[in-house]
């Protein structure tokens, strides 16, 4: 090869390994990669170096290690080469304590501030007094990207169990059903009922505020620094819009939302012996494809399969002990939002048409049902284990029950009025998923649509998201209704509902109760007005991943459960073996979970200033202390220090170096203890674990 | 699970040799950890759990292909046909190379060192963002990481050899 030739190969290499490779650039490397030998190795032997320094970089390891860092500085760069090196976990303890007053002093300072209308110090940012009382409401942008229903190869969307139907024109509750036509419907429906109530909506919030509520919502996460910053620096009109879209379209959405869905579906404990491995697999892949939910739901009620062969099977695996009774109070009460499980026994306490037959007319959906087990030798491990699985055997006939009185009745399978008979045919639990997703605007649909409100907005339609009916009836039933058809239309298209709600504009109030909305407190037990964002705790979940951000690690998130994170949250839950299959938390303030915050393994690895973490990158950094608490700010809550909180935290750190340095103690190493110590108080506020 | 996560480095670049993007070759490389998660019970053990992988591996390569054929794919099927042949018989101990990376990550000079250390921080920092923060023209940086990568990788390739017992035949 040439000279000029083999110059050219190491530019296109490299501007390959850039990004920077032009499809003429491939072409021409492409023709001399395969022209000779030497090339391809070469090709290979770069591609390989540069795969092993972005690989470990991508999981926050840095491949540089414990090397000195470059600076003009040198008795400075020798002092932070010492407060670098970390001390024992011990005296990290002791530290920690020691200190507690300043991050006390900090945390209350930080608690105060989020009651007060903040004055934010940042690019972008208006003073509270500037906002109108009621701002006037900005035209939707909603630029959305298409997002086309997917269907398996040699599936049409009709072929499916979902057809998207759309009742006929005089029935309609929407005369339109695009994106901007919805998100209007929700705007107008819920400002109606403000109105109504003569009610005053809570300000916008912030830009921070609703960046960090959106990653929280989507990606189950915050957003890191960077992404903040790039958020709240783009003034673009489409930036809301591209934010939401490309949340929606990432890998973490569907990892998010298989987890809320998992812990549903099987709860968190690992005591049930199914596949949760599996299931986490089967349930990311759904949302990861945008499958219609009505086809999530038809593959985990009709599933077959061992746990292993059939991920979706794990759900009722877990379930289908005690005649299928749990497994029918909870596919009725997570799929169809209502609580059958008192009508077990006797017709339901409110409402009397809910009678004890209407639960053993869907429990009789399941007789044909049927878990077999065998005990295989594990090719892994040389141990036995169970192999459970779900069968049809094609059995027919009568469901025998008994009332409380002790008299023997006798059901069929029936849903909605419609009979499905006994016929041994028939596989019931087919059709009792067709019949779930039949009509314009199926209970089905609604519970999901309520549900899915309540994630977003902190609270559903109903005061439970999953105990609809008519002793708990919607706060607003049009707008539950309309929505519902929506979803309906669009083909159970989930990635288009969340969208619809994220650019709703009640999606972006602030969640400060004022005078204008003081009625508007659903836990107090009013009907919700949606006049402002209700806040939401974060979950087990949501906690750690963020943690992890906050401390600059990039793990992997999303195809696989991660072992590190269900170690964490198994601190938390433990099943209970009753006839609803429930779980016990202890994650809801209490002192296990504070504990876990203040001094658990994941916050300890958080403030281990080496290279790996975001904090050890701030601290050897040679930016101004103002930037570095700015930096340290936006890593943990997501939003510039107020005025008031840079004054406070400066006036806490000129105390902690002067009493330091008259222990002498070397300046650069207690300005850094400083930073460490704020660091710490933000990851301990309450702003940090909670979702406002 | 072990297994799994062993091998992770080694699919991932088995993948992106074969692709040429970096962003790309970890998207396909979690749809082949589902497969390959899904699919463990067929597995059986003691048979080559590497090489199974990148089956799944390299099916999950063709199946995206497919999907972005409308895009102008990077590379003709021919040159994976190729790569992929080559790659076959390659069989490296990825460990050890990553370990002969670090020393030779040392051996930098401070200032190349930097370069490469801002351009593969974790996050988004391509060579044009580096080049922009640096102030420098961007072919420029992007000549200088060539470089910087190939004396890495000659670094590496010495160290690997002159560890190995001189009775093996080394191939160049």
């Amino acid at each position: 090869m040439s000279g000029a030739s083999r110059r050219e190969l190491l530019d296109l290499i490299d501007l390959l390994c850039e990004g920077a490779a032009s499809p003429e650039d491939c072409a021409r490397l492409e023709r001399l990669i395969l022209s000779e030998p030497r090339s391809l190795t070469t090709y290979l032997d770069t591609l390989e170096i540069h795969g092993l320094l972005a690989w470990d970089a991508g999981l926050g390891a840095s491949p540089l290690g414990e090397l000195p860092i470059e600076t003009s500085e040198e008795p400075v760069h020798a002092a932070t080469a010492a407060a670098n090196a970390l001390p024992s976990k011990r005296s990290w303890r002791a530290r920690i304590a020691a200190i507690a007053s300043v991050a006390a002093l900090v945390l209350v300072v930080a608690v105060v501030f989020m009651n007060r209308p903040p004055v934010a110090v940042g690019p972008g940012t208006v003073a509270q007094n500037d906002i109108p009382a009621n701002p006037p409401r900005p035209e939707v942008n909603v630029a959305l990207p298409p997002v086309p229903v997917a269907t398996r190869p040699g599936e049409t969307v009709e072929s499916g169990v979902v057809t998207p139907v759309m009742p006929p024109v005089e029935e309609r509750l929407l005369a339109d059903y695009s994106d901007a036509a919805v998100v209007r419907f929700i705007n107008d429906e819920l400002s109606a009922g403000w109105t109504a109530n003569s009610v005053t909506p809570a300000v916008r919030a912030t830009d921070s505020q609703w960046v960090r509520r959106l990653y929280l919502d989507l990606a189950g996460r915050i957003p890191t620094a960077d992404e903040a910053v790039a958020f709240l620096s783009d003034t673009g009109p489409t930036r809301d819009a591209s934010l939401v879209s490309n949340l929606t379209a990432d890998a973490q959405f569907s990892g998010h939302l298989a987890t809320v869905w998992m812990n549903l579906l099987v709860g968190r404990s690992q005591e049930r012996d199914i596949d949760r491995g599996a299931l986490y697999a089967y349930l990311v892949g759904q949302f990861r494809d945008n499958r219609p939910w009505a086809d999530t739901v038809g593959d985990l009620l009709a599933a077959t399969g061992t746990q292993s062969d059939n991920g979706a099977a794990n759900f009722l695996l877990a379930h289908m002990n005690s005649q299928a009774v749990p497994a029918t109070a909870i596919a009725s009460r997570i799929f169809l939002g209502e609580q059958l499980q008192c009508s077990q026994c006797h017709t339901h306490p409110d409402v009397k048409n809910w009678t004890q037959e209407r639960f053993w007319e869907l429990n009789a959906f399941f007789q044909q049902c049927e878990i077999v087990t065998r005990t295989q030798v594990d090719p892994r491990s040389g141990k036995n284990r169970h192999v459970r699985e779900l069968v049809d055997k094609p059995t027919g006939g009568p469901t025998y029950y008994e009332t409380l009185g002790g008299v023997m009745k006798v059901t069929f399978p029936k849903f909605d009025g419609q009979d499905v008979g006994a016929d041994p045919q028939v596989n019931r639990r087919q059709e009792l998923v067709r019949l779930l997703a039949s009509g314009y605007r199926p209970q089905m649909a609604r519970a999901f649509v309520n549900r899915m409100w309540g994630q977003f907005f902190g609270h559903a339609f109903t005061r439970q998201p999953d105990d609809m009916g008519p002793h708990s009836p919607a706060s607003h039933p049009h707008l539950l209704d309309g929505l519902t058809e929506a979803f309906v239309a669009s083909g159970y298209d989930v990635r288009r509902l969340v969208q619809w709600i994220c650019l709703s504009d009640a999606y972006r109030l602030d969640s400060t109760l004022g005078d204008g909305n003081r009625t508007d407190v659903p836990e107090e037990g009013g009907t919700p007005l949606f006049s402002r964002m209700y806040v939401k705790p974060m979950t087990v979940e949501q906690l750690y991943d963020s943690v992890l951000v906050a401390s600059g690690g990039r793990k992997r998130i999303g195809a696989v459960l991660d072992d590190d994170r269900e170690v964490f949250v198994q601190q938390f839950f433990t099943a209970v073996e009753t006839e609803e299959n429930s779980e016990c938390s202890t994650f809801d303030g209490s002192l296990p979970q504070a504990l876990a915050m203040m001094n658990g393994p994941e916050v300890l690895e958080a403030l281990a200033a080496d290279d790996r973490s975001l904090l050890g990158r701030v601290l050897q950094g040679q930016e101004p202390e103002d930037e570095k608490i700015e930096r340290l700010c936006l890593a943990t809550l997501s939003r510039y220090p107020t005025v008031d909180e840079m004054t406070t935290i400066r006036q806490l750190l000129r105390r902690h170096v002067k009493q330091q340095t008259e222990r002498d103690v070397p300046a650069r190493v207690a300005v850094n203890e400083g930073l460490r110590d704020i660091y710490w108080a933000y990851l301990n506020s309450s702003e940090f674990s909670v979702n406002y | 699970m072990r297994l799994f996560t062993l091998s992770q480095r080694s699919l991932y670049l088995f993948i992106l040799m074969q692709v040429g993007n970096s962003v790309e070759a970890e998207e396909i490389l979690q749809e082949a950890n589902l497969v390959i998660w899904s699919k463990y019970d067929q597995f059986a053990a003691g048979t080559n759990f590497k090489a199974w992988a990148r089956q799944v591996a390299q099916f999950e390569i063709l199946k995206w292909r497919q999907r972005h054929q409308r895009e102008k794919l990077r590379f003709s099927d021919e040159f994976l046909a190729t790569v992929g042949q080559e790659l076959a018989a390659r069989d490296d101990d990825i460990d050890l190379k990553r370990a002969a990376l670090d020393r030779c990550l040392e051996k930098l000079k401070p200032v190349d060192r930097a370069l490469i250390r801002e351009r593969y921080q974790s996050g988004e920092h391509k060579g044009r963002d580096v080049a922009e923060h640096l102030g420098r023209p961007a072919n420029s940086v992007y000549q200088s990481l060539g470089r910087i990568r190939r004396t890495l990788a000659e670094c590496v390739q010495r160290q690997l050899t002159s560890g190995m017992k001189p009775d093996v035949k080394v191939g160049m």
